[in-house]
């Protein structure tokens, strides 16, 4: 082959490989994905120990109810209660399996949001981070029974797009990401 | 089709020279995959196993990976200590079952020295839950007594009752040594295979006592204190590096380590080791990830190279397929041929690389367990290697379809032309 016909071939094969440089991935296509749950994200504790299961629920006034500020319409209040009885019904927001034999004992809900002092707002007391949080305790007949949790708060919350789970058992300590399509905790 | 292997087997031993190249090629590629893989599971098992049965680990407040590594892995360094008093203040809390205060930042021969305490033999755990084991003598008692990692205690040579000098900071040669102030050597831990292998115990006490004539990083001229006059003194350290707490019960842990986070009188912070560890897992997965995408691209670019070798043998070999179709060979025996070739030529890189990578885990393995204290297995390839193996083999005979679909195409009208 001759120089006159292999340099357009050299050069042609230049600008494609720049091409494929400059479409490639970026670099921040990786670790992306983690950031982006950010909002939208809640956390559960999770501690199996015998026959307790004890749980920690902390979700974003956002995911729960839509806004984080005091609630100040009557229908604000109203989805603020109906969502603090949404979480206190444990034993639907966390489906054990049935062989487990496990019930809720107890739970309770705390929010500044269903604090009926927080209305006489001081200003920066509009924090933008205004959140649930709930506790619940578990007692199980049959631990051994326990191999996996499913829970509905992403159905109840449809604004909740992750739950980020940390737990400790048996087995040791963990952390799991639950989403609307993972929705099941295996132990 | 045995005439065809035969054929085919016959044709490769006479080019053997670029058929042995393309080979090892293909071989040196294998070797990395599979390696990669090996390094990337010995390494997670081994980091996973360094740490159970603590629920927390306390240090000043920065990142919790960090925490990690520089408390449990004994990598990188602490922004800051905690005050003596805080973390009595905390250990007293109810709910915690024991607390094993660390002290770190001082050096032997390049092995970190941790000040620690008794508890620190009792209550750490590794892999399953095991305690460690002393090999040989016991825990301190005195407050210039010194235990040593199996490792520390391999490399350096040294057995019970040798007198070690601890260097300040983290220096190799260290300009600054506590020569004043030597340990003794009271215990040799057995192996875990964890961090703690490669570690000088030495009690708090010992630690506090060895800066005692030193401000700021450096000695007082002209003040020495000797050793059975330390002995006498308060050696209460005033500040710990991190610590170590068992809980009483596991949800605790939640709620001992937030009231840590908020504690008022310190930032301090608190994790869970296992969430921790999953954290850097995370971290490490895009690492992770590339280093397989590069071994991945290297075996890619071994089998462009056979088949780089299979086009242009074609070329050479004009004449050959032209005869072999003239005795009535058909395009498609041809064709059979080329694949043929490409499979022997891959499963024989396949099989020597595998060769190469027991070689080289063989050499190895004691050296980076020495070096990195990370000890890699010798066993059987897995399932995942087996099915890695099956892909790159299954891969090269289709790199073999494309020589062997030119020479269907040309191998009569190629041989019979003649070219100027």
């Amino acid at each position: 082959m001759s120089v006159h016909r292999c340099l357009p071939a050299l050069s042609r094969i230049a600008a494609i490989s720049f091409v494929v440089l400059a479409i490639g991935p970026a670099p921040d296509a990786f670790g992306s994905e983690r950031k982006a749950h950010r909002h939208g994200a809640g956390t559960l504790n999770l501690a199996i120990e015998g026959r307790n299961v004890e749980a920690e629920l902390e979700a974003p006034g956002a995911d729960v109810v839509g806004f984080e500020h005091a609630a100040a319409s009557d229908a604000e209040k109203q989805a603020v209660a109906k969502a603090a009885d949404q979480l206190r019904a444990g034993a639907t927001l966390f489906v054990f399996p049935e062989a487990a034999g496990c019930r809720l004992i107890e739970s309770e809900v705390e929010s500044p949001l269903l604090d009926e002092k927080h209305h006489d707002h001081k200003g920066s007391d509009t924090d933008a981070h205004a959140e649930f949080h709930a506790h619940y305790h578990f007692r199980c007949d049959r631990p051994g029974q326990l191999t996996h949790l499913d829970t509905t708060y992403f159905e109840t919350f449809p604004a909740a797009q992750a739950l980020t789970v940390r737990m400790i058992t048996a087995g040791g300590q963990s952390a799991r990401q639950l989403t609307p399509k993972t929705a099941r905790l295996k132990f | 089709m045995t005439p065809l292997l035969s054929l085919s087997c016959r044709s490769l031993l006479n080019r053997r020279g670029t058929v042995g190249l393309t080979v090892f090629a293909i071989a040196v590629s294998v070797m990395l995959v599979l390696g990669v893989e090996r390094l990337r599971h010995d390494a997670k098992s081994s980091f996973a196993n360094t740490i159970s049965g603590t629920d927390l680990i306390v240090g000043a407040r920065s990142g919790t990976i960090q925490l990690l590594l520089y408390s449990v892995f004994r990598i990188g360094n602490a922004t800051n200590n905690i005050a003596w008093k805080s973390y009595r203040d905390i250990a007293a809390q109810p709910e915690i079952a024991w607390t094993v205060p660390l002290s770190l930042g001082d050096s032997h021969h390049g092995f970190r020295v941790m000040g620690t305490t008794a508890d620190y033999f009792r209550h750490y755990r590794y892999g399953r839950k095991q305690p460690l084991r002393f090999a040989a003598g016991v825990a301190f008692e005195d407050v210039f007594d010194a235990i040593l990692g199996a490792d520390a205690a391999k490399a350096l040579g040294y057995e019970l009752g040798d007198a070690i000098v601890v260097s300040h900071g983290l220096g190799q040669t260290g300009f600054a040594r506590h020569e004043d102030k030597p340990f003794k050597v009271v215990g040799i831990l057995a192996k875990t295979g964890t961090p703690v292998d490669r570690t000088v115990h030495v009690s708090l006490a010992g630690i506090e006592a060895i800066h005692i004539d030193w401000r700021s990083g450096s000695r007082v001229p002209g003040m020495t204190t000797d050793a059975d006059t330390v002995r006498q003194m308060d050696l209460q350290p005033k500040a710990i590096t991190a610590f170590l707490v068992g809980t009483k019960s596991r949800f605790a842990a939640f709620r001992l380590q937030r009231t840590i986070n908020e504690y008022p009188r310190e930032p301090l912070l608190a994790v869970l080791p296992g969430v921790a560890l999953q954290e850097l897992w995370d971290l490490m997965g895009t690492a992770e990830a590339a280093l397989s995408a590069i071994s991945m691209f290297v075996v890619a670019a071994g089998l462009l190279g056979m088949m780089t070798m299979l086009l242009s043998g074609l070329n050479e070999r004009r004449r050959e397929i032209a005869i072999l179709r003239s005795v009535g060979a058909r395009p498609a025996h041809v064709f059979g041929m080329l694949v043929l070739e490409a499979a022997f030529i891959s499963l024989g890189g396949a099989l020597v690389g595998l060769v190469m990578l027991y070689a080289g885990l063989l050499v190895a393995q004691p050296l980076i367990d020495v070096q990195y204290g990370l000890f890699l297995s010798i066993g059987l390839p897995t399932a995942r290697d087996l099915t890695l193996l099956g892909v790159i083999f299954f891969a090269g005979v289709l790199v073999g379809a494309v020589p062997g679909y030119r020479a269907y195409r040309h191998s009569l009208a190629d041989g019979m032309i003649v070219r100027t």
